[in-house]
């Protein structure tokens, strides 16, 4: 059945972006966001303006305007009524208010008789173009995609950029009487490493050649013996091996890791 | 709305006949060319080619002047003209968008996005924040982005950036019904929104994932629903108006505290005026009450700490006007922008060019306004705001009063648009016989010039466009080293740990490594520690006093930065002293993670 007013459109599509947002993946975003975030941006307001305003009394931009603010005003207001009743701000209860919300003030709205009545073409009058005009509203829908592409793509470095690389250690998790190293190559190119380890004075153990892309890691738990010893990490290129790149240094065991 | 390409006229007939979409598909694609030029400059920025910077300014004429020129003329229908101001302000927005494609890079943007995942990963509002305290007690922004989040699936970034958008339209549209209402001219409406643009934070600034983006379009819909409530002759129909007037100034309250003081103050002047020149009757006085209430139970139950947060800036601000005009402090250097570099002489030139222009369109509105004896109190006071904007320019000498007055000057710009909107249309109305196009092309550009001028004294020349902030490396990206550190703090040592930064580390640490972050000057003085050459014993107490589990030792200046920081380096960086870096290179600390000039230290041992 097609709603045959506006608030029964709201409505509708009130119930629609609810449903799609507890239904549709995160992975279509696009989609989602076309359909679900009316009810944050636009629907409440829309019905709370038609609720308290009597027809005609707004113009177009003036009803815009209040749909959005009003709108950003329910979505602030539900979530703060949800907070203080100790509801966690989640979709379904959030958005399922906001949608009780925007029915409760269409349905108000149509109680006082505030709809009004719309058909296709009301919705999507026909505007007749010229070619010029046409041509220019291709040309800029071109040109504001291209700008996006551009824009949003990450582009290559310039001249002079400084990389670096990272090397890190740390007790490893769950007590384990072993250290967890890593390195982090952040350069431009891929790099070969050493990486020594010492622990309580004394050579642990040796990972070499490490070869690591532009933002690759590698991590290794290295046995450092009992009684928790200084331990401590050193990372050579294998371009200068005999010259300590990064160094890393681990005396008190007091720090809890999550990862290795 | 379907759009139907109509067979060629015979030319005589076509001219004749005025299109539906009057000039706006050529205003739409004089737009688009602006954002097209703007992300070619914001592409050779970010490969670290030169010609940006001409070809950003191209980008502003290209948005502005075409707008200005349709908005001048007495042909535009009120929808192309509304159309054309929400389009120019989105097409400002997508400048800022294109400046920072991949993540948020002010300031503070990080305790406001950090504040959204707070809600996100919790749930729940009102939480804590490290770097600015205050923020959470007013939870407007980040709880729309949030649900944001919740209802499209997009990330915090994104649903951020959507909702500064939805704040920039609410802006456009605001400040035309607002206009529109008050002059009763569509013309005055659509030339004074696009005036309105030319305010130094407009373009940047304004649109940043900060409480004010959102709290300011809602107080100028909370000024529109005030002079409808007014214009509403029967009292018996003022009460949608009022009930509008407290759903749009709640949210002002719950979302910025200035914008809602500022409220307060405009409608107690609306006030005063009215009884001035009308009596004590029919002045908004319970809206006004309504709002400062809101304000005053607001502040008293969620938000108390906002007077401490806000009374050392303006005690702050206060003191070194006096100062300056005792003569006992030096000036600030206008032209001068932090890191040493200078504006332009062009631009210095259009800057002074564009308050010239502006002074000079502001009294002639004013002229215009005082002849036609206009007495809504509102306009008076937009007008006096026009007045007391220019007063405000000379506290751009004092340092501490500068930021205080760029703030304030978005409040009062409101105030500009519309009287140097009126001054212009009566301008062109005065010389409506002397060849109008040639007029209206003199108008454009000034509307151009002004906006330049406003961009110049807003943002420094050197940070208006894209910086490397994400690179592409063969098939991977990289982020700045700064943030892959944040993100090893997070995901090795979990989001439990309380970090000693530099200003822009911290905000890293905050939002990309989930920690709670300290950074600058005081309560703690994280700046002295770091820039510190020894470890002293006060500085291992407040390291105990904060339970501080790292600090982030960072030897590049640029790290102190909340402006320039959050990028990758070009160029070899400049550095403190190496002893600077290595006074926690003692017995009792870990150097948990080395990248060269930046050092993660475990201090719990230090305590």
């Amino acid at each position: 059945m097609k709603p045959r007013t506006d608030l029964a459109l709201v409505i509708a599509l009130a119930f629609a972006a609810c449903l799609f947002a507890a239904v549709l993946p995160t992975s279509v975003a696009v989609l989602r966001a076309l359909l679900c975030l009316p009810l944050v941006l636009a629907l409440p307001g829309y019905a709370v303006a038609a609720a308290i305003f009597r027809p005609g009394e707004l113009r177009t931009a003036e009803l815009v305007t209040l749909s959005i603010a009003f709108s950003v005003a329910a979505t602030i207001g539900t979530g703060l009524l949800l907070a203080a009743f100790g509801v966690r701000l989640t979709t379904a209860p959030w958005m399922g208010l906001l949608t009780a919300l925007t029915v409760a003030a269409a349905v108000r709205a149509s109680v006082r008789g505030n709809a009004r009545a719309i058909s296709v073409p009301a919705l999507f009058p026909a505007v007749r173009l010229r070619r010029a005009e046409g041509a220019a509203l291709v040309a800029a829908l071109v040109l504001a995609a291209g700008a996006a592409t551009l824009g949003f793509t990450p582009l290559h470095a310039p001249k002079g950029t400084v990389g670096t690389s990272a090397i890190w250690l740390v007790p490893a998790p769950d007590g384990r009487e072993s250290a967890c190293v890593g390195v982090i190559n952040e350069q431009l190119h891929t790099t070969s490493y050493t990486v020594s380890v010492v622990a309580a004075g004394a050579p642990a153990q040796r990972f070499g050649p490490i070869t690591l892309a532009p933002g690759g890691r590698w991590s290794r738990e290295v046995a450092v013996g009992l009684g928790r010893p200084a331990v401590d990490a050193s990372l050579s290129t294998t371009l200068n091996p005999s010259v300590v790149y990064r160094h890393a240094v681990l005396r008190d065991w007091n720090v809890a890791a999550a990862h290795c | 709305m379907t759009l139907v390409l109509e067979k060629p006229a015979a030319p005589a007939r076509a001219a004749q006949q005025p299109s539906p979409l009057g000039r706006l598909p050529f205003t739409c694609l004089a737009v688009a060319a602006g954002v097209m030029v703007v992300s070619v400059a914001d592409a050779l920025s970010r490969t670290g080619r030169g010609g940006g910077a001409l070809l950003f300014w191209l980008a502003v004429v290209l948005i502005i002047f075409p707008a200005a020129f349709r908005l001048c003329g007495e042909g535009a229908r009120p929808g192309e003209r509304i159309a054309t101001v929400v389009l120019v302000g989105l097409g400002l927005y997508a400048v800022k968008l294109l400046r920072d494609p991949f993540a948020f890079t002010y300031g503070d943007e990080f305790p406001h996005l950090f504040n959204l995942q707070t809600i996100l990963h919790t749930g729940r509002l009102f939480g804590s924040n490290p770097i600015l305290p205050i923020t959470p007690r007013y939870p407007g922004l980040e709880t729309v982005a949030a649900l944001v989040v919740h209802a499209g699936g997009v990330s915090p970034f994104a649903a951020g950036a959507i909702t500064v958008a939805a704040g920039r339209v609410m802006m456009s549209l605001a400040l035309y019904v607002l206009y529109a209402r008050l002059s009763g001219s569509e013309r005055a409406a659509g030339l004074g929104a696009l005036v309105y643009a030319a305010t130094p934070n407009f373009l940047f600034w304004s649109v940043q994932f900060a409480y004010e983006s959102l709290a300011l379009p809602l107080a100028t819909v909370a000024l529109f629903i005030t002079i409808r409530w007014a214009q509403e002759r029967r009292p018996d129909f003022r009460w949608p108006w009022e009930a509008a007037f407290v759903v749009v100034a709640f949210a002002v309250v719950v979302t910025h505290h200035v914008s809602a003081y500022v409220l307060v103050a405009f409608l107690l002047v609306v006030c005063l005026i009215h009884w001035r020149l009308h009596g004590r009757r029919g002045a908004p006085w319970l809206l006004a009450g309504g709002v400062g209430a809101l304000t005053i139970v607001w502040l008293s139950l969620a938000a108390a700490g906002t007077v401490g947060y806000l009374r050392p800036v303006l005690t702050s601000a206060l003191k070194q006007v006096i100062q300056t005009l005792a003569r006992e402090t030096p000036t600030r250097t206008l032209f001068a922008n932090r890191g040493g570099q200078v504006t332009p002489p062009p631009e210095i030139v259009i800057a002074l060019a564009g308050i010239i222009l502006l002074g000079l369109g502001v009294l002639v509105g004013v002229r215009r306004v005082w002849k036609q004896r206009w007495r809504n109190p509102l306009m008076v006071l937009l007008v006096l705001c026009a007045f007391v904007y220019l007063g405000t320019l000379p506290l751009r000498f004092v340092p501490a009063a500068w930021e205080t007055v760029s703030r304030a000057g978005d409040f009062l710009f409101i105030g500009v648009g519309l009287t140097v909107a009126l001054g212009v249309i009566w301008l062109l109305e005065r010389g409506r016989r002397r060849r109008p196009r040639r007029q209206f092309v003199l108008v454009s550009a000034a509307v151009t010039i002004v906006f330049g001028s406003g961009v110049i004294a807003g943002w420094p020349s050197n940070e208006r466009l894209a910086q490397p902030r994400q690179l592409a490396v063969g098939s991977t990206t990289l982020d700045p080293p700064a943030v892959v550190a944040a993100q090893w703090s997070g995901r090795t040592l979990s989001a439990s740990q309380r970090v000693f930064a530099q200003d822009a580390d911290a905000r890293f640490f905050l939002v990309n490594g989930g920690q709670t972050a300290f950074t600058g000057g005081f309560a703690p003085d994280v700046d002295d520690m770091l820039d510190s050459r020894t470890l002293t014993p006060a500085m291992r107490k407040l390291l105990r006093s904060y339970r501080a589990t790292l600090v982030v030792s960072d030897r590049r200046k640029i790290s102190g930065d909340n402006l320039f920081g959050f990028f990758f380096d070009i160029g070899a960086p400049s550095l403190l002293s190496p002893a600077t870096a290595n006074k926690f290179d003692v017995g009792s600390a870990n150097r948990l993670y080395d990248s060269g000039d930046l050092v993660i230290y475990g201090v719990r041992g230090l305590w």
